[in-house]
């Protein structure tokens, strides 16, 4: 268990007992997290955003019946990514072109890596080296590509670690279909990164090394 | 990638170590025969890591006042509630939401409260701007109220009771609250070379506008745990 | 190659990891990339204006602000509504020479003139915790002469607090 799961749990426990600063800083620990989550699934800010106050809204509500049988960041994910498929259904048609106006401005403005390191030039940072606008275009890009049902079991898999069962849950799906889902959502996150010319999984002196694989090598290092 | 001995797929659920033992051990195996394939779950890996850090830089890009907005409604709609619900309430209330009249009976009497609000809006006329302006032309609390701190008596008066081996008072300085434009035409492009937050966490951000970038560095003093690690 | 489930990935410190890469990184930077500058500036005037940031108020900036107007009408100030000037402080800071204001919320703000020229200054920065025991943040930046540079961040009287700083060389 992780300090951060036990910090957790004293935090839930004494959000339990109607503690307002607790729960705030439960908050403030998984903010930024849950809205990854739900921005890798419904693809467009505010919507991301409202799906975290409702969450969170959701989660203060439950807290009486969270018994801890999971870690309560897992629990959290879960509530985000069933008002994520709720969220789904909801807006059928993709809204990407109000995404696209969003990226426009934050592009303009520069990634938040890029700037954040506003001085930190020349450094090699693995966050500064994934800021990279070219790179991170090519993967929002190749995520707008994607059909919801294969940005939701990739973005379950891993950025919530989520297992096929616990998908499969979470979807209301066989945990075959999830295997398949998974499978199908990365080759075509890959490929729509290939036409872009990021090139994984063609390093360490392979035949298909290539500049761009490099590139995209050097962007993912943790 | 496709492998004769395997479906597509396996290869995915493999790298996710949802396998059965037997198999895991065939793919590996096949890993170890067949380089290619190698190569292919370090481009699962990849790709994870990769859709990680994209969109955690895409989640660093959100001002920390948005979250902060969002607190406050979590904290309205918290306080609407009082606490957190009683499970015996809660379940009442479900049991009563899910008979099959409630819903209906519910959504006419929306309806008529909706109706009834519409009527007297209707029928009145909106004050909300009148308050407005009112509320405009006297001073807010905050304005009417004195400042708790005096404005410092005089400029560059350093505190007594920190050493202050340089600081000076400003000979001829500019009053001071008054100051402040003289250099609104200077730019406040900065370039940080160097930053630590030191027991606590933060973020740079930049704002733009006329006069270049301006900097802000945020800190944010983490809410201190206590060491109870029994619980 | 066993590759087993990455639940591990997944939790949340690091988040709060980010911030010490970034320390990492930019202490890395300063030795690589220190960009040089002539050093003909001495002393620097600086004014020091500590702001209370919180989320009651009617949004307008009073006269004592307005310089700082555009900056607090961004979107890194969208939570809050009232904004006022607790203290102003003017300092003169020297090269290589620690000066610390101390404001009455308790919080210090030390600078060190690091260097700089008629147009560009350099300047060490570090805001410690109210009791003064814990330096929150420390850094160093370059900026225009007259440019200002916020810190803000800690918590007071229910609000935030805002620091901002603004120096003007001084030469001989």
């Amino acid at each position: 268990m992780t300090d951060t799961t036990t910090d957790d749990r004293i935090l839930v426990a004494r959000a339990q007992q109607g503690e307002r600063g607790a729960f705030e800083a439960l908050f403030r620990r998984h903010q930024r997290r849950v809205f990854a989550v739900a921005l890798g699934i419904v693809r467009n800010e505010e919507d991301a955003l409202d799906i975290v106050q409702e969450a969170f809204i959701k989660a203060y509500r439950s807290l009486p019946r969270f018994k801890g049988e999971s870690s309560f960041f897992t629990w959290l994910y879960r509530i985000t990514t069933n008002l994520c498929i709720d969220h789904g259904r909801r807006n059928k048609k993709h809204r990407a072109s109000s995404f696209e106006e969003q990226r426009t401005r934050i592009d303009e403005d520069g990634p938040a890596a890029e700037r954040g390191a506003a001085g930190l030039r020349r450094v090699t940072s693995p966050d500064e080296a994934v800021a990279r606008k070219e790179i991170r275009d090519a993967f929002r890009a190749a995520l707008d590509e994607l059909p919801e049902i294969h940005r939701s079991v990739i973005v379950l898999r891993e950025l919530q670690g989520m297992s096929y069962a616990e998908m499969a849950d979470a979807l209301g799906v066989p945990k075959g279909t999830i295997m398949s889902r998974l499978h199908h959502a990365r080759r075509k996150l890959r490929e729509a990164l290939e036409a872009r010319g990021i090139v994984l999984g063609a390093g360490d002196g392979g035949s298909e090394s290539t500049e761009g694989a490099t590139t995209s090598k050097e962007a993912v290092v943790p | 990638m496709s492998h004769p001995s395997f479906e597509p797929e396996t290869l995915s659920a493999y790298h996710d170590g949802e396998l059965p033992p037997e198999d895991a051990a065939r793919v590996e195996a096949a890993l170890r025969a067949d380089p290619k394939l190698a190569r292919e779950t370090e481009a699962i890996d990849e790709l994870g890591t990769a859709l990680r850090a994209v969109l955690e830089a895409d989640a660093n890009d959100v001002p920390d006042a948005r979250f902060e907005q969002i607190w406050d409604a979590i904290e309205r709609e918290i306080d609407a509630q009082v606490a957190p619900e009683s499970t015996g309430l809660v379940a009442r209330l479900r049991a009563w939401w899910g008979g099959a009249w409630a819903r209906p009976a519910l959504a006419v009497a929306g309806v008529s409260v909706a109706s009834l609000a519409l009527f007297f809006a209707l029928r009145d006329p909106p004050r909300d701007a009148q308050d407005t302006q009112v509320a405009a032309g006297r001073p807010t609390p905050a304005q009417a109220e004195p400042s708790p701190e005096p404005p410092p008596a005089k400029a560059g008066v350093p505190s007594g009771d920190v050493a202050q081996p340089v600081a000076a008072p400003t000979p001829g300085g500019p009053p001071a609250l008054a100051a402040a434009t003289v250099e609104d035409d200077a730019s406040n492009e900065a370039e940080v070379e160097f930053i630590e937050f030191q027991g606590s966490s933060g973020r740079i951000e930049r704002i733009e506008g006329r006069r270049g970038t301006t900097t802000v560095i945020w800190v944010r003093e983490d809410e201190p745990v206590d060491t109870e690690r029994d619980l | 190659m066993k590759r087993t489930s990455r639940t591990k990935h997944f939790e949340p410190p690091r988040w709060t990891r980010r911030s010490s890469l970034v320390g990492l990184a930019a202490v890395l930077a300063v030795v690589a990339a220190r960009p040089a500058m002539a050093a003909d500036v001495q002393k620097a005037k600086c004014d020091l204006h500590a702001v209370h940031l919180t989320k009651q108020g009617d949004g307008s900036i009073p006269p004592e602000l307005s310089f700082l107007e555009r900056e607090l009408r961004d979107d890194q100030f969208a939570a809050y509504k009232g904004f006022r000037l607790l203290e102003r402080k003017d300092v003169v800071i020297a090269a290589k020479t620690p000066t610390k204001a101390a404001f009455r919320t308790g919080h210090n703000l030390g600078l060190t003139l690091l260097g700089g020229d008629a147009k560009r200054l350099r300047i060490r920065a570090a805001l410690s915790n109210r009791s003064g025991d814990r330096t929150l943040v420390q850094t160093t930046y370059a900026i225009d002469d007259g440019g200002v540079f916020l810190l803000g961040g800690p918590s007071y009287n229910g609000g935030k607090l805002l620091f901002a700083i603004r120096c003007r060389g001084q030469r001989g």
